[in-house]
């Protein structure tokens, strides 16, 4: 085990210098208490939810050496998808359980749907799954538009259920952070539970680190892929729930360059781009390095051009640091 | 002045904790071929990488024809004459032979290339080698492994060589090409070349080298002329110690038929292949690279699709269709390619030896990691591989230990039938021996193994039948006793069944 966490020690580090960055210049310049506030914790917290959600499934298939190019358009088609449906069976107060059951239902299988197709595209016509993804984020941003009637969509008069609040709420009293967020932190256990302690996470290393050696040891391969997708399509659906609820809206623009920040998280927490490596905690600290930088230089008010040069030089600086581990060495003789 | 071509002295070489060469010296003279032999981490690969300027050594110094030489990189060492053809062909595969050849030292006017001038280099160099047929723009790919050493050695060429390293060359070539292969060394040793010959056959050695050097433990142990010490002797010195039997072997009893094929044939390479192993049976298939050899097992494994015939597993007879579904009728495959397909080497040695059965040790899904640990464990003891931790990854082992593993996996997953592709490739005298060992083990314990082997003698020496194959299809198949070298030889060279052929499969009929 002392291995395995020394070579996280790169993200770790990556979080840590960031955050000290921040102080040091809010610092200098004063508000230094807003940064380090709890008030300033739980927006950070619930800003991180979605990528989060989003990165645990980005976490799978580029541990078993794929990429998900789709996930911005299928969040965007997850909203639309679940308010449309919403708005479908929504006939007054009283039917609001019923119809929050079935929108959110329909959502998370839009998403799990997605990235089946992505799956069988992977698996079955053998297009390499940066090519499979890369169509399906512009089919799934079609559809998003198309069903959404090219406009962004809203809940039906006084039919805002009480959930969508709950999960837009950033300053949350008793359980301190958004339910969003709790839903985060039993994802991220799942998974681990997934990758560490199960046939299909030993299964999902084994096909990024080599394919051909996985099938040879009576890995079915394609079954693993399609899973992975699949499951990395649900955890895309339950981002976009959260996002529905965040903006309270059906969006068919929303989650822009969404896969790029969502890579980016994983790839800075320590996963390899070419499969076989990558952790749960890794990735959670790479989501959460992203969202501190958004929010830190926000409240430097640094102007735009800045920040974008900022967080491109901190991506490059921290995925360089998560890759620094001391070299496994050693040979036997 | 009478400099040898080129003297080392003294060189050492860390690597962190690990000292792969302990003070070695080396005297190469002009005009001769020189074995360097030892086990896997005697060093000798890490003093030819010092010599080709790949790696600098920590101590020592180097002359070449009494000047100091010191490169700083594979480059320096190439223009002052030193080159090395490596044992892992490292041609790029998309480009041309001539870019390749003259990779790094192109001619060029400006930074634009001399095409005509390149050419012309290229062709000279092939013309030279006797293999002017190769055409320089043909994308390296389409070529076969011998033609493609040719051009590795073209590449040496190219610049005027003094030193030509030659590592494992033979590893991937049949009889055929190595014997080509040996007249080129001869010639160009005549040509007053010196030409560094590393190889873990003893009979290659024995038969080309005119000096060697026997490398343990990052030392010299001795140097001499080939001709005045016998082979025995060069294993001793290589292992340290007695040896007593190159093929040892345990006493085993063929059992009832496990595996039939009647009548198989693949949509590439075997056609009409018609075969049966019995439990407790070692049954050897031997030919030249390409006779369909690996693609029989990779078809009866489920791994390439069979076109005809029927493959019979104990009592299932459908058609195979994935590794996953053959494992479960018990069969195991040991692949040729470690490195690409063979082992995860990226992953721990825990992973790889339980890859292919962790149903076993799992709960709805869900593993349990002490059973996990624990068989692989056992299994890696039972084959008695050298490593630190399970969680060590396999790459980091050596080539005779990551073998062990690959072994290990098999015995992990309790297969009953053991098709094994070239199980001693690459690896040391010693470890070898232990490997037959283990395969005796196995047929004592039951268990048919159906093995493929370039290397007759290993064929001959420790399996129960042979199956001759040639172009596709199996020429005869015979009991050991009753197939001498030559005529297996013959065989699979040729296709001649011989005029003794007990029982012959034959072709098409």
């Amino acid at each position: 085990m002392m291995k395995r966490s020394s070579w996280l020690a790169g993200p770790y580090l990556g979080l840590f210098v960031v955050i000290a960055l921040f102080v040091v210049l809010i610092g200098l310049k004063g508000g230094l208490e807003k940064f380090l506030s709890f008030r300033n914790l739980q927006l950070i917290v619930h800003e991180s939810t979605i990528p989060g959600v989003v990165a645990l499934g980005m976490l799978l298939v580029i541990v078993s050496g794929g990429i998900d190019l789709s996930v911005g358009s299928v969040i965007a088609l997850v909203t639309v998808t679940t308010m449309q449906t919403y708005r479908l069976m929504f006939h007054g107060p009283e039917t609001i359980p019923w119809a929050s059951t079935i929108a959110v239902s329909v959502g998370i299988i839009t998403g799990a749907l997605c990235g089946l197709t992505n799956g069988w595209v992977i698996t079955k016509l053998r297009l390499t799954p940066f090519v499979a993804t890369l169509g399906m984020f512009g089919i799934a941003r079609g559809l998003a538009v198309w069903l959404s009637g090219r406009t962004l969509i809203s809940f039906p008069k006084d039919g805002t259920p009480e959930w969508v609040s709950a999960l837009a709420r950033v300053h949350v009293p008793v359980i301190q952070f958004n339910p969003g967020f709790w839903s985060l932190v039993a994802l991220s256990v799942l998974t681990a539970i997934l990758l560490h302690r199960t046939i299909l996470g030993r299964h999902i290393y084994a096909i990024g680190s080599n394919e051909a050696t996985a099938r040879l040891c009576g890995v079915r391969v394609d079954r693993a892929k399609v899973w992975v997708y699949t499951l990395a399509g649900a955890l895309t659906g339950w981002a976009g729930i959260l996002l529905l609820s965040q903006g309270a809206s059906g969006d068919p623009s929303a989650g822009e360059a969404l896969e790029l920040q969502v890579i980016a998280a994983v790839v800075i927490g320590g996963a390899q781009l070419g499969g076989g490596r990558g952790a749960i905690l890794g990735t959670l600290t790479g989501v959460l390095i992203l969202q501190v930088l958004n929010n830190g230089v926000g409240l430097f008010n640094v102007p735009v051009e800045m920040q974008y040069i900022l967080v491109g030089a901190i991506i490059i600086v921290n995925t360089a640091l998560a890759r620094w581990h001391p070299l496994r060495q050693g040979v036997n003789s | 002045m009478n400099h040898p071509r080129l003297l080392m002295a003294n060189i050492v070489k860390h690597f962190g904790p690990t000292t792969a060469l302990a003070g070695v010296d080396l005297e190469l003279n002009a005009g001769e071929i020189h074995a360097i032999v030892g086990e896997n981490g005697a060093g000798k690969s890490t003093l030819m990488a010092v010599l080709s300027g790949a790696i600098s050594p920590d101590a020592g110094t180097m002359y070449l024809d009494g000047s100091p030489y010191r490169p700083v990189d594979p480059r320096e060492a190439r223009q002052r004459g030193v080159a090395i053809v490596h044992q892992e062909l490292s041609l790029l595969p998309h480009l041309s032979v001539e870019a390749n050849v003259v990779l790094g030292v192109e001619a060029h006017r400006w930074s634009f290339l001399r095409h005509r001038v390149n050419r012309t280099r290229v062709r000279s160099i092939l013309a030279e080698l006797e293999r002017s047929e190769i055409d320089p723009s043909t994308p390296i790919e389409q070529l076969s492994m011998a033609d493609r050493q040719i051009v590795e050695i073209a590449r040496g060429l190219l610049l005027d060589v003094k030193v030509l390293i030659l590592d494992e060359p033979t590893a991937a070539l049949n009889q055929n090409d190595v014997a080509k292969l040996f007249l080129l060394m001869r010639r160009l040793r005549d040509r007053g070349v010196s030409v560094v010959f590393i190889s873990h056959f003893l009979e290659e050695v024995e038969a080309i080298a005119d000096r060697f050097t026997v490398l343990r433990d990052g030392k010299r142990i001795i140097s001499g002329d080939r001709s005045k010490f016998s082979q025995k002797f060069v294993i001793e010195q290589m292992l340290g110690r007695r040896f007593d039997e190159q093929f040892p072997r345990v006493a085993h009893e063929r059992g009832e038929p496990i595996l039939h094929l009647h009548d198989v044939s693949l949509f590439r390479g075997p056609q009409n292949i018609s075969l049966t192993l019995h439990r407790g049976e070692i049954l050897g298939l031997a030919g030249l690279v390409g006779a369909g050899r690996t693609e029989l097992l990779r078809a009866i494994y489920g791994l390439d699709l069979v076109r005809s015939g029927q493959i019979q597993v104990g009592v299932f007879s459908s058609a195979p269709t994935d590794p996953a579904s053959q494992i479960e009728r018990g069969i195991g495959f040991l692949s040729e390619d470690r490195k690409n397909e063979g082992l995860a080497l990226t992953q721990s040695i825990q992973d790889n030896v339980t890859l292919s059965r962790l149903q076993l040790h799992a709960n709805y899904g869900f593993l349990r990691v002490e059973s996990l640990r624990h068989a692989a464990r056992s299994c890696l003891s039972r084959m008695q591989v050298l490593y630190r931790d399970l969680e060590q990854a396999v790459g980091t082992l050596s080539g005779g230990n990551q073998q062990k593993v690959a072994l290990a996996r098999l015995m992990h997953q309790g297969a009953d039938i053991w098709l094994m592709d070239e199980p001693t490739k690459g690896i040391d005298i010693a470890s070898k021996a232990e490997i037959y060992r283990q395969i005796g083990e196995l047929a004592a314990q039951g268990k048919a193994i159906l093995m493929v082997s370039n290397y007759l003698p290993e064929l001959l020496g420790i399996c129960d039948r042979i199956a001759a194959m040639h172009r596709g299809r199996i020429v005869a198949v015979r009991e050991t006793k009753k197939w001498s070298q030559s005529e297996l030889l013959a065989a699979i060279v040729a296709g001649t069944s011989g005029a003794e052929a007990t029982f012959t499969t034959n072709a098409g009929e």
